[in-house]
């Protein structure tokens, strides 16, 4: 079967299943839409399709449990939110993560205790690096 | 390169006929707006594929036609030319012979002097048409390139016999289309989530399969290189694709027993959302095209068509004498047209004065 290249996005519903597959580490397609919202009302057909597809693609693998097929991500979380960034900040701010961070820090609703926590994860980066030069 | 115009020939016969038939066509079409089937798309569309086809044919069908001619009528001329001469040697055309002979063999000159070399605005023009030509021939296979990488980049749904029912992330408007061996219907993903709305588009693009619409689609566009130019092309091409989206909503809608409310909300709910995304030029027939002029106009015809159910009882009588009508009036177009094969007893006779004019103007000098 054909594979996606490892490089692409997810759409706006594999991202909602994947998310769901995340929390709960593997599960079935009953499994997954009984963490969906009540009124996102999805049928069970809707929601195996996606997940095949999602298999498809790579994002996920499945193995057979009786007669239910149970999904485990292949992508961790951390992985596809830096692949999704990077593509925001190549598309969007045009290749420079700086313009993405400083409209982070300008337009969002950002609280003193978040800046906070955004500059100490930025020290210790620029820390680890120096330690890393150093040696 | 004399052996090229016999092509020649035919191909100007063909460009004429193609041009003869859509006018006929169009008759055809205003007598069937005052019949039942004013609104029965499926029988006009069944009517107009007889037409195409007697038109793509219309060699064979010329020769069948001035075979039966000649046997039923065998002093009656059929083609223009020949009716022609009987008129001038009746007296109903008042102009010196020589000038009628030119005028009746002004086409073979022009062959001539194109073959010769001799007329050298004759070959900027057929420069200009081969350039156009090799245009539409790359944009034809951009097209195909094009669908050819939606259909790649889908994937695998279901498959029902030879038919493979795909999703794609990057396709917005559904489409159906073939390749050397299996038909596909490429569907946006985001239409999982809506599966009563998947069920009407895949139906609508399932009746397109059954009906051959995308071996049309294919037919017309291989065709388009060398037709581009003659205005009927455009003409066919757009009342072609016209019937065949009337024609499909209404047999969806006769034979899936879906409601044809519910097939309109889904058209409309659609259309609101989605009418704008990327769609390959040609070679595929889609659910809906939004991106010429006409498609607001097109649109609400699809809607109003869908409120005409076709009366099939009453159609009986009527479809079968117009498809009569047409195979037998394309026929007797591309007959007309043709060049007259050996010389009649009319055309001796034209020849005899042509030469006694000629002599005259000898003596008189």
């Amino acid at each position: 079967m054909r594979r996606r290249k490892s490089g692409d996005l997810l759409t706006e519903v594999e991202l909602e299943f994947m998310n769901e597959l995340w929390g709960l580490g593997e599960g079935s397609v009953r499994d997954v839409l009984d963490r969906l919202p009540e009124d996102r009302n999805l049928a069970y057909t809707s929601g195996a399709t996606i997940l095949r597809i999602l298999d498809e693609k790579g994002f996920v693998e499945s193995r057979k449990e009786g007669k239910t097929l149970v999904y485990t991500p292949l992508l961790q979380k951390d992985n596809y939110q830096s692949r999704s960034l990077e593509n925001l900040s190549r598309t969007l701010f045009d290749d420079t993560p700086a313009s993405l961070v400083a409209r982070l820090v300008d337009d969002a609703k950002l609280t003193a205790s978040d800046l906070e926590d955004i500059r100490a994860l930025v020290e210790r980066r620029l820390q680890d690096d120096g330690d890393e030069t150093g040696t | 390169m004399m052996a090229m115009k016999p092509a020649l020939d035919l191909f100007i016969d063909a460009n004429i006929v193609f041009l003869l038939a859509f006018c006929l066509w169009s008759v055809v079409q205003a007598l069937v707006s005052r019949t039942v089937l004013k609104h029965n798309y499926p029988a006009q569309l069944r009517l107009m594929k007889i037409a195409l086809i007697v038109t793509m044919i219309s060699p064979v069908m010329a020769h069948v036609a001035v075979s039966a001619g000649q046997f039923l009528w065998p002093k009656t001329p059929i083609t223009v030319s020949d009716i022609a001469v009987a008129s001038y040697l009746r007296g109903e055309i008042s102009i010196p012979a020589v000038e009628f002979e030119a005028l009746l063999n002004m086409r073979g000159r022009v062959l001539d002097a194109l073959f010769a070399g001799e007329a050298p605005w004759l070959m900027a023009l057929i420069a200009v048409f081969a350039a156009g030509a090799l245009v539409q021939g790359i944009r034809l296979t951009a097209s195909a390139a094009s669908v050819g990488r939606a259909v790649g980049n889908s994937y695998v749904w279901r498959r029902i016999g030879r038919v493979d029912i795909r999703l794609s992330d990057t396709v917005s408007v559904p489409f159906a289309a073939r390749g050397f061996r299996r038909h596909y219907v490429v569907l946006p993903s985001t239409l999982v989530t809506e599966p009563r709305e998947m069920r009407l588009i895949l139906a609508h693009e399932l009746q397109h399969l059954r009906d051959g619409d995308v071996e049309w689609e294919l037919a017309f566009e291989v065709m388009r290189p060398l037709m581009f130019w003659n205005p009927a092309f455009g003409f066919w091409k757009r009342s072609f694709d016209k019937l065949r989206e009337l024609s499909c909503d209404q047999k969806v809608v006769a034979r899936q027993r879906i409601g044809s409310q519910d097939y309109m909300d889904c058209l409309i709910g659609f259309c609101e959302r989605q009418v704008t995304g990327p769609l390959p030029r040609a070679m595929h027939v889609a659910f809906f095209r939004a991106q010429d002029r006409s498609s607001k106009h097109a649109f609400r015809e699809r809607i109003m068509a869908l409120t005409n159910r076709p009366n099939s009882a009453r159609m009986r009588l009527a479809l079968p004498v117009l498809s009569c009508l047409l195979a037998v009036g394309v026929s007797l177009a591309a007959a007309s047209v043709r060049q007259p094969g050996d010389w009649s007893q009319d055309r001796l006779m034209l020849s005899t004065i042509v030469n006694l004019e000629r002599l005259e103007a000898i003596n008189r000098r």
